[in-house]
Order: C-alpha cells, then sequence, then structure tokens
C-alpha cells in the first residue's frame, strides 16, 4: 500500500512539473479545499494561468517530498548530503518547487535554491518567476521577497545590463508588490520590499529612477484614498514624499503641469482661509497665485537669520511647502470621510512634523531636549558662532512662532482638532496632545 | 602477471620486513587475485593496512573495472590523470558518470596511458569536447563501447574521429548532443560495421539519411533509440533490417502505419518498440505488426491516439509474449479491448505492467477481466474517471501483489482510541 502511495506523490509532483514546464506565465497557485476524492482524477488542476492543489493529497505530497529532501539533500553530517549536481539536478528541483509552493516558509530550501542558482543549475529568470507563484499564495512570505532580493542583486551586479531589461526587471518587480499588497492588508513585507527596489534602482546609472519617484508618489496617494487604514503603506507614503522631494526642478514642474498646479492652488486657497487676522500684509488668493516661489516663501518664512551663507533654494521649499499642505489636506479629507482610523491620524503626525522641521530648519534651529536650541549649518559648519549665539534663542523662537506658515498650520490644525472632536473622534484629542506635549507647542496653541 | 607502477625490488623489500602471518602464508599472486574482486572503496581501505599492502592494492591490474558514480562524483583531473598512470594498459572499464569538473586535459592523459580501454562512459561529463573523441580515436582503437549522453559540446567531429580510429565500436550513446547531425552518423556507421547499439534520443539534426545510413552499413544494429528525432520518416525506418531487437522512435511524429508494415515485413524478431507519441499510426499498421512480430514483449503506445480496441484484439491474438504494454492517453480504449486481451494466451502468464492511464473509456468491467492475468504486477490508471476504489478493491483481493497506480488518496488506518467518553444527554440528566 505504501508503495502505491508512493507513486500516487510520485505522480502529482510529475503532473505538477508539467503544468509548469508547460505554462511559463502561470501567475497564481492555491490548495483548493477538498477534503475527500471520489473520483479518479488529477489532484493537480490547472486553469488558464491559475494552479490549484486539491487539499486531500496536500499532506501525503509534502511528507513524502519533505522527507526525501531531508534525508538526501540535507544529510547531517554534512558530507553525506548530496550536493546539487546535474545527475540530481533536476530531481531536486522538482522536489523543491512542490515543498515550497507548499510551505515557503523553509529558510534552508531557499538557501538551496540558492546554491543551485549559482551553479547554474537554475535561471534566474525562471527563479523570479517561481517565487512570484509563491507569493500569489502566501503574499507575506519574507523568505520569499528576500529570496527576490538576493536575486535581483545577483542580476544587477552585471554592469552591462540593458535600460530596457532593467524597466522590466522594476516593472515587475512592482507589478508583484501590487499583487502582495493587494492580496493581504498591511502587508509589511511587500512594502518594504518596494522601498528596497527604489533604493535599488536609485544607484543604477541607466535608469530614469526620477520618473518612478512621481509614477510612486501618484500612485501612493491613490491607494491610500481605498486602503485608509494600510499603515504600511502610509509609511511607503512617507518613504515616497521624501523622494518627491529629490526630483529636479525640471521634472517636477512637467509633473505640476500636468496636474494643472493643482497643488499650489490648494496651498493657497489653505493660506487664505487661516491667515492670522493680524497681519500687516494682506493679500487675496487672486494675488497669491501671482506670486512666484520666491516671493512666496518670503511672505510665508518671511526672514531667515542663518548666519552662513549657504543660498536658501527658495523653489525646492516652496515644493515641499507645497507638497506636504496638500498631502494634510488630503488627510483631513480622508479623515472626514472615513472617520477614526488611528493609522491617518499618525500620518497627520508626520506631516506636522515635517512641516514644523522644515521650518526649524529655515530658521536654523534644533529641538533638543524639548528646547529650541541654535544649530549650526550643515553646509558651512559654522561651530564658533553658533555657540557664541546660542542666548538668543527665544528670540528665535518667537521669529519663528510669529511666522505666517506656522500661524496657518497652527490655525489650520485647530480648527481641524475642534471639528473632528466635534464629530466625536477621540484620536483628535490625541492629537492635540500630540502637537502640544511632543512637538513642544504647548505655549503657543 | 606484471607489477605495474613499481618495481618487484620495493615489492621484495616490504614483503622481507612485513612478518603478519597473512603476508607470509599467501603468496604475492593469490594477495592480488583476492584484492582483484573488491571495489573501489574496500581496495582504497586496503592500501592503507601496510606498504605491501599498499603496492598490490594499488596495482594495475586490480583497477580494469572503475566506476566512480557511486563513489565521488566531484573529482578534478588530477585524479584521472592519476587513475590512468596507475592502472595504464590494465584499465578495460571506466565510468565517470556525473563528473562534472572533467575536462579535455585529463581525458588526453588517459587516452594516452590507457589504450586498452574498451569501455568508456561520460554521461553528462559537460565539459568534454571534441578533443577527447579526437585523442581516444588515435590512442584507444580497442574501444567497443561509448557513452556521450549529455555532454552538449560533442559535434560531428568526434564522431568522425571515433570512426575512424575505434573500428570495434559496438556501442554508442550520444544522447542530447545536440549538434550531432546526418553526417556524423554516416561516418560512424561506414567505418563500424559492427555497430549493435546506436542512441541518439533528442538530437533533433539526426534524419531519415542518418538512420538509413545506419540501416544499410551496419547489418548487425539490433538497438537504435532515436527519441525526438522528429524529422525522420517512413523512409528510413522502413529500411531497418531483420537484426532489430529493440526500438524506440517515440517522438517521431510524421510515421504512419507504412513504417509498421515495413517492421512487420523486415524485422520480425523485434522485442521493444515504442511508439509513443506516433499519432498517425491507425488499428491497420499495428494488424500487420502482430502478425509477423511474435516476439514482442514490451510495447509503448502512448497517445498513439487513434487506435482502438482492434488493435489490442490484434495484439491479443499476435505477441504471445507481451509482458508491459503502456496503452496512456489511448482515448479510444474500450472494456471490450481490455476484455480481448485479458483473454488472450499472453495474458495469462506474461502480462506484468499495463498502462492504462488517461483511457476515459475504461471502467470497472475492465478491472474484473483483467482478475485472469496472473502475472499481472502494475496497473496504471491514473485519471480513469470512470474506474471506482471498489473495483479497485476487487481487483487486490484477486491480485493480492498488484500494484494499482490511481489518484485515489491513500486510506489511512482508522484512528485508534475514537470510541470518546460517553455521551450524556443534557435534558435526560437534567429530568
Amino acid at each position: 500500500m505504501d508503495e502505491d502511495k508512493f507513486a500516487l506523490v510520485e505522480k502529482v509532483m510529475k503532473d505538477v512539473d508539467n503544468v509548469m514546464m508547460k505554462n511559463a506565465e502561470l501567475c497564481a497557485f492555491d490548495i483548493v479545499p477538498v477534503e475527500a476524492n471520489f473520483q479518479n482524477k488529477s489532484p493537480v488542476l490547472h486553469l488558464e494561468n491559475c494552479l490549484g492543489l486539491e487539499s486531500w493529497c496536500v499532506k501525503h505530497v509534502y511528507m513524502y517530498c519533505y522527507s526525501e529532501l531531508m534525508d538526501k539533500y540535507f544529510a547531517k553530517p554534512k558530507r553525506k548530503a548530496q550536493k546539487p549536481s546535474s545527475v540530481n539536478a533536476e530531481r531536486l528541483t522538482r522536489l523543491l518547487n512542490i515543498t515550497l509552493l507548499i510551505n515557503p516558509e523553509l529558510n534552508s530550501l531557499w538557501n538551496k535554491r540558492r546554491e543551485m542558482v549559482l551553479n547554474c543549475f537554475l535561471q534566474k529568470s525562471s527563479e523570479l518567476q517561481f517565487s512570484k507563484l509563491v507569493l500569489s499564495r502566501k503574499p507575506k512570505c519574507n523568505d520569499a521577497f528576500a529570496y527576490r532580493r538576493w536575486l535581483l542583486k545577483e542580476i544587477f551586479k552585471d554592469s552591462t545590463l540593458q535600460s530596457n531589461h532593467i524597466n522590466s526587471l522594476a516593472n515587475d518587480e512592482i507589478y508583484v508588490c501590487d499583487l502582495a499588497s493587494d492580496k493581504s492588508a498591511n502587508n509589511y513585507h511587500s512594502w518594504n520590499h518596494r522601498i528596497w527596489i527604489i533604493n535599488l534602482l536609485k544607484k543604477c546609472k541607466n535608469f530614469d529612477v526620477q520618473f518612478l519617484f512621481i509614477k510612486e508618489y501618484d500612485f501612493s496617494e491613490r491607494w491610500l484614498a481605498k486602503h485608509v487604514s494600510d499603515y504600511s503603506c502610509f509609511h511607503y507614503r512617507q518613504f515616497c514624499i521624501e523622494n518627491i522631494f529629490l526630483v529636479s526642478v525640471e521634472r517636477w514642474s512637467t509633473f505640476d503641469n500636468h496636474i494643472n498646479g493643482y497643488n499650489r492652488r490648494s496651498l493657497i486657497k489653505t493660506l487664505g482661509n487661516n491667515f492670522p487676522k493680524d497681519i500687516t500684509v494682506q493679500a487675496s488668493e487672486a494675488d497669491l497665485l501671482t506670486y512666484s516661489d520666491e516671493s512666496l516663501v518670503n511672505l510665508l518664512l518671511s526672514y531667515s537669520n542663518k548666519k552662513c551663507n549657504c543660498t536658501v533654494d527658495n523653489v525646492l521649499l516652496c515644493r515641499k511647502i507645497e507638497v506636504l499642505f496638500h498631502e494634510l489636506d488630503l488627510n483631513s479629507e480622508l479623515l472626514r470621510f472615513y472617520k477614526y482610523h488611528e493609522a491617518m491620524w499618525y500620518h497627520r503626525r508626520f506631516i506636522v512634523h515635517k512641516l514644523i522641521s522644515i521650518m526649524y530648519d529655515h530658521f536654523g534651529i534644533n529641538r533638543q531636549n524639548g528646547s529650541l536650541v541654535k544649530s549650526s549649518c550643515g553646509k558651512c559648519n559654522l561651530d564658533a558662532t553658533s555657540e557664541r549665539n546660542a542666548k538668543i534663542v527665544r528670540y528665535d523662537g518667537n521669529r519663528i512662532y510669529s511666522c505666517v506658515l506656522f500661524n496657518v498650520l497652527m490655525n489650520y490644525e485647530k480648527v481641524f482638532i475642534d471639528e473632528r472632536r466635534i464629530d466625536g473622534d477621540n484620536y483628535a484629542d490625541r492629537h492635540e496632545k500630540y502637537l502640544r506635549f511632543i512637538e513642544g507647542l504647548n505655549n503657543v496653541m | 602477471m606484471t607489477y605495474s607502477g613499481r618495481n618487484k625490488f620495493e615489492i621484495s623489500r616490504f614483503s622481507g620486513e612485513d612478518d603478519n602471518h597473512i603476508n607470509k602464508k599467501l603468496p604475492k599472486e593469490l594477495l592480488l587475485k583476492i584484492l582483484s574482486y573488491l571495489d573501489v572503496v574496500s581496495l582504497c581501505r586496503c592500501a592503507q593496512v601496510s606498504k605491501l599492502w599498499n603496492i598490490l592494492a594499488l596495482d594495475g591490474s586490480n583497477w580494469q573495472r572503475i566506476d566512480l558514480f557511486e563513489f565521488q562524483r566531484d573529482v578534478e583531473g588530477p585524479v584521472i590523470e592519476n587513475i590512468s598512470q596507475r592502472c595504464g594498459g590494465f584499465l578495460r572499464q571506466l565510468s565517470l558518470r556525473g563528473c562534472e569538473s572533467i575536462a579535455d586535459g585529463s581525458m588526453k592523459t588517459l587516452a594516452q596511458s590507457c589504450p586498452n580501454i574498451e569501455d568508456l562512459n561520460l554521461n553528462k561529463c559537460k565539459k568534454v569536447t571534441d578533443q577527447t573523441c579526437q585523442a581516444l580515436g588515435r590512442r584507444c582503437n580497442k574501444l567497443q563501447r561509448i557513452n556521450l549522453d549529455s555532454c552538449p559540446s560533442i559535434t560531428d567531429i568526434s564522431l568522425k574521429a571515433l570512426a575512424d580510429g575505434c573500428p570495434l565500436l559496438t556501442h554508442v550513446n550520444v544522447s542530447w548532443c545536440q549538434s550531432i547531425t546526418e553526417n556524423g552518423v554516416e561516418a560512424l556507421a561506414r567505418e563500424c560495421p559492427k555497430l549493435k547499439s546506436f542512441i541518439c534520443r533528442g538530437c533533433k539534426n539526426v534524419n531519415d539519411r542518418a538512420v538509413s545510413c545506419l540501416a544499410t552499413y551496419c547489418p548487425n544494429l539490433e538497438v537504435l533509440n532515436v527519441q525526438g528525432c522528429d524529422s525522420l520518416t517512413d523512409e528510413s525506418i522502413s529500411r531497418l533490417g531483420p537484426a532489430m531487437r529493440r526500438l524506440c522512435v517515440s517522438g517521431c511524429t510524421r510515421l504512419t502505419d507504412a513504417s509498421l508494415s515495413a517492421l512487420a515485413a523486415r524485422s520480425p524478431d523485434l522485442v521493444t518498440l515504442e511508439l509513443a507519441l506516433c499519432s498517425q499510426l491507425t488499428d491497420a499498421g499495428f494488424q500487420a505488426l502482430a502478425k509477423s512480430c511474435r516476439l514482442l514483449e514490451r510495447m509503448d503506445l502512448e497517445e498513439c491516439v487513434l487506435i482502438t480496441d482492434a488493435t489490442l484484439v490484434h495484439l491479443a491474438m499476435g505477441c504471445p509474449r507481451l509482458e508491459k504494454l503502456t496503452l496512456s492517453h489511448c482515448e479510444l480504449i474500450t472494456d471490450y479491448g481490455i476484455k480481448q486481451l485479458s483473454m488472450s494466451p499472453c495474458a495469462a502468464e506474461h502480462l506484468t505492467v499495463l498502462g492504462l492511464d488517461n483511457c476515459p473509456l475504461v471502467t470497472d468491467d475492465a478491472l474484473e477481466h483483467l482478475t485472469s492475468c496472473h502475472n499481472l504486477q502494475l496497473i496504471e490508471l491514473y485519471d480513469c474517471q470512470l474506474v471506482t476504489r471498489n473495483a479497485i478493491r476487487k481487483l487486490r483481493n484477486h491480485l493480492p501483489n498488484i500494484k494499482v497506480h490511481a489518484y485515489f488518496a491513500p486510506v489511512t488506518p482508522p484512528v485508534a482510541g475514537g470510541a470518546t467518553r460517553p455521551r450524556y444527554c443534557r435534558c435526560c440528566n437534567i429530568i
């Protein structure tokens, strides 16, 4: 009877192998819950580009393959274990395939695959395909993601890589992340992998990473509108925002034209609604729209008492403020629509923190242990002056608290917190406390 | 007997020092004789016993037949060079199957020092190229069998060199050497008339002319395997001669009934015939075949989709020695055909393996007929969806040793200790 069972398992393995050989486009694998089979029918299902295995055979197949792998290829002591060679490569691949499809959380087996890739028994491209198949069933499998990272590192070692090849690799990788994020909510691994691949592409010479930055910025905005609780994606969004600051001016202006200067207009609208009453300069929204980046920054931040000679990139500064205010607006809108979601409130903390630190930076101030300290300019390192001037910090602090941008931000936050509080959102109180005590704005709110 | 490697003086010196009883009682010749029965591992162990035994165990005469497959496969070039120097002219048979690191350099040394080699197996030695075969052709004129399976760098040049230098060749295997073409095969066929076995699975460039040459110049050809050579047609297959015993033309999809008729007429002694994927074959061809090839024992008819019960009737009547029959994916086969087969003379005594997987029309009745095949040891029933578990159980009752391959889940023995605590009815308890 046991022999018949083994024959059955061998046949199932062969069937799976056949499907994988015949269909290189295989995109999904899953175990289909069929507890008992009354028909003499193959448990290997192949429909369109999907592969399925009926659950009744899984136990037998897994036990058989796993024990053969462990007995022959992972035997102890190590010298008794068979090494991958052309004699056993095919068999080993077959065993690894099916065992990893059923249970991908076996790092030793992934390592064996790595060994086989290094010995050229497995193709890197087909391995990417295989790990994708694994991820289609277990989108949170870190081992599979780690294997992909390893493969890509190996591929990118080749410096003669064509740019269209890089493009297709990048697209594939982003696509795999999309699928994995889609299949499983809050998929830390897939978003983390996405960050990794973008960081890898940053170092790549013949790849247009700035275009990707913009694309991902746009994508994460759309994704978050649909998945308001995906905290992993919020983290990714923050990564995208940091990246968008690195985009060149030309690239940014084409993107800005593409969205019709929407960011600028919404910033100005927010400014108009929240201008402090006592301000001497009165400008209408129509006027503000005609302002250049330079003069807008001058209006909002008015004064920089940096002692150093570094030039301030007002265009970039303006872009940062625009982007962050757009983010703030977006966040408010989502919070009004999908109430009481903690993840979004935390994202708001990030935005406010970022805005405030931009201001600190602009005024050459640091926050240390809850008090404001004069900082040295990172670029020209004027330590001596900064120490001598450390005393006038309070004065500088007041400078910040009286600048237009700060007042607009505070007003905006106060109005929003009140509005949410009336709606019964407990997180509004917590947000206020965060601003007061963590950001140290207790005395100005 | 000559002591290769070291001289007699050395032996007498060490045997004088050695005062072990066994060495005193037994003459060196007998010791050598005993050692000659040992395998590689034991010989190496004996070589570590004493200086005298070291010389005796490593004597070339003990190393006439070497197979490193089970012993060690990741050997490097120097190992082969040592072996060839030690064995010298003694070496008759060497198998380096799966020794991937072996390259041309060490093989040239081997060819130089071991001119008497008769059987060389280089299966999966991927680094080996034509230079090896050229060296073999120059030096090893006694070579009879060579296996170059899965050596992708081998080309026609190798076959020409072997053909020129080794006229005694009987067995040649060049499977999966994709660069082999008709020219190499023709040269081989012309120069090696003693050829008995030629295997070239997966060599897509082997065509009608190649096989025709083999058929014409090698009258003793008994074994021919041209699996996957899909350009072959009836023209060459129908030239094969009467010596033919085992023929594999699986995957030669252009073959038609004409081939079968020709084989029936010209090669009546066929024992094994593999015809998988030859989907143009029909009942008519098998009728002719079954009439004259009465010695057939093994037949593979996988995916010969046109054949029907009629073929089984002819085989049942014509081939009384049939042992192994594969009918996978022959979708027209029904219970009637199986019944005819089971009533034939071959069924009761010889039939041991029957492949019926993916024959959708086969039902439980077929298994009932097969109960009369006493010798049946294995039956494949994958995906025969009309066959039930019950019928298989009945078949097992009649033939207790049979292996049945089907997609049914293995039955797990009923869980013992399933009888748990007595069940109380709550409501009754309250009352």
